[in-house]
């Protein structure tokens, strides 16, 4: 035991399989006898899910409200943990040293990533209560859950929800129905039952819950099939939306030669889908380049313009 | 002074904070897409059909658009809250208007970068108040002194923006060649390839890129709508991810 213990501490490289390394840890304090400390631990008021609950909305209202470049959403986790570590650290010394430990680098996805919210509340209980769990056990958890929770929920909630319920909307909106307004407002209903059930998730399995959620099969099965509706979403808005077409004509023996028709015949859909191919390879080539993609595409509609391709 | 163009202007302030700031992860959210911001602005200056219709057209071009480790690369809030009331009262065209809604875009990408910037002072006070152990100070930070930054950059900013905004760009509209109006117009329709193709980046996998070009076909030789398609792919979804279990189970020898 001590010698995971102290491989926790050098921190770094593959901080999910410490996490799981460390597991064992968990389950020993609990069965030990009482100590002097887990007495004095006992006294305060346990954890309810109405906690867990106020947690997760305390971090849904402000998950991004003070994001900033050098600790992204550290302010956000230890501002939505203030009232939980209230009650497991009445006194002020302690509690000091726990915000402060709540207080570090933190970022990721808001919905999913609120598996970590419920993961170290759950910690800073046990260690409330008196049990062996180091500061750095704590940080580093969170630090190494911070990632694969982020591209879980960047991927289900930012790459597949959303598009698809706004896609709905504008397809909506687009013919002036007002219905179109009511699909971002089921984002935000679908999007809040999602993390408040991760959260409390996150809670009831401690440490564990990460091991289970990543290895499971449910967030596999989910992401698969998320995946479908996405690109299948994805296709069906490339056919509607993207709209491009070219208004060349040739007069070839006197006989009118329409481009457009001509294209058409080989196979609909030809431009939009160069476009979308051409933004998909560039994307591939050169990730976060989004900006200069924008200007490419505004420069060859302004080519296209003044040539008359377009 | 134009009492109703104060309050108005007045009005897309305020809601640019609110959707600024972030208040609720995904509830700013609802407010922060074009197509909510077409239906208020619609619904304040009598026009619903065009906001609507400008909305829907702005929220296609950023679809699919995400903030990757929260950097997000276009604000589409700040552009159809700009964009939409100088459609509805200079009546340019709603594709003219939807491609002006992409420099606007970018300038919001940059206020966002200043906010951050700003920020950091904020988890430096924050780390002071938990030196003292201050939680309700820490919790200040967090949301308080949040929205008061916000509040500084982004509110005169939309009043100016909204306040002078129809009035400057009226008579430019006259000067502007016809070309390049007709290159917006071109860049409107074509931009929403730009999401589109990120999303399939981040999504698309060797076991569903082809469900791609089935959706895209079908559509394309069918017309059928939107949510017809959305439909079609969660039931395709559905068959296709209890199929699978059946086999990795039988795999398993289970």
């Amino acid at each position: 035991m001590e010698d995971k213990s102290m491989d926790m501490k050098t921190t770094e490289e593959n901080k999910v399989e410490q996490i799981v390394a460390a597991e064992p840890m968990v389950q020993e304090p609990a069965d030990m006898e009482q100590t002097a400390a887990q007495a004095a631990g006992s006294e305060i008021p346990p954890i309810t899910k109405k906690d867990v609950n106020r947690l997760f909305f305390r971090w849904y209202v402000r998950a991004e409200m003070s994001n900033s470049f050098e600790r992204l959403q550290s302010l956000s986790f230890c501002s939505s943990m203030v009232p939980a570590l209230k009650k497991l650290y009445p006194d002020k010394e302690q509690r000091a040293e726990a915000l402060k430990r709540n207080l570090q680098f933190f970022n990721t996805e808001g919905i999913f990533g609120s598996a970590i919210h419920g993961t170290v509340l759950a910690m800073e209980e046990q260690k409330a209560r008196g049990e062996d769990i180091p500061d750095d056990m704590i940080t580093n958890i969170k630090t190494g859950l911070m990632g694969p929770m982020a591209g879980i929920g960047d991927t289900l909630t930012w790459g597949i929800i959303r598009p698809i319920l706004l896609g709905l909307a504008a397809s909506f909106a687009m013919q002036g129905s007002v219905l179109g307004i009511l699909f971002p407002f089921a984002f935000v209903i679908i999007t809040y039952i999602i993390g408040n059930y991760i959260c409390n998730m996150g809670y009831k399995l401690g440490r564990n819950s990460v091991k289970q959620l990543l290895q499971g099969g449910l967030v596999n099965d989910v992401i698969y099939g998320a995946g479908i509706v996405g690109m299948f979403m994805m296709g069906a808005l490339a056919a509607s939306y993207v709209d491009i077409s070219t208004p060349l004509q040739f007069t070839i023996n006197g006989e009118e030669m329409v481009v457009q028709d001509m294209l058409d015949e080989i196979v609909k859909g030809l431009l939009p889908l160069g476009f979308v191919a051409g933004s998909y390879f560039f994307l591939k080539k050169f990730p976060y380049k989004i900006l200069w993609l924008l200007l490419i595409i505004v420069a060859i509609c302004l080519l296209g313009s003044l040539t008359g391709v377009l | 002074m134009d009492m109703s163009l104060v309050l108005f202007a007045l009005f897309t302030g305020i809601y640019y904070w609110f959707t600024f700031s972030v208040i609720g992860y995904t509830f700013s959210d609802a407010f922060f897409s074009p197509v909510v911001v077409g239906f208020i602005l619609g619904l304040v200056l009598g026009d619903m059909t065009t906001g609507l219709t400008l909305g829907a057209t702005i929220q296609l071009i950023y679809i699919g658009i995400i903030g990757a480790g929260g950097n997000w690369p276009a604000d589409e809030c700040m552009a159809a809250l700009i964009v939409v009331p100088l459609a509805i009262r200079t009546g340019m065209s709603v594709e003219a208007a939807a491609a002006l809604a992409v420099p606007l875009g970018l300038l919001g990408a940059f206020v966002n970068n200043i906010w951050r910037g700003g920020n950091t002072v904020l988890v430096h006070w924050a780390d002071k108040y938990a030196e003292k152990g201050d939680e309700k100070g820490v919790a200040r930070c967090g949301f308080l002194y949040a929205m008061i930054w916000s509040f500084i950059i982004t509110v005169p900013l939309m009043f100016v923006a909204n306040y002078f905004g129809a009035s400057l760009v009226k008579p430019l509209l006259g000067v502007i060649p016809e070309w390049i109006m007709h290159a917006f117009e071109i860049a409107g329709g074509v931009l929403p390839c730009l999401g589109i193709a990120m999303t399939i980046g981040l999504i698309g996998k060797r076991n569903n890129f082809a469900l791609f070009f089935l959706a895209f076909f079908i559509v394309i030789y069918s017309g059928v709508n939107v949510m017809f398609a959305a439909i079609m792919g969660v039931c395709l979804a559905l068959t296709m991810v209890f199929n699978r279990n059946k086999g990795g189970r039988e795999l398993n020898g289970r």
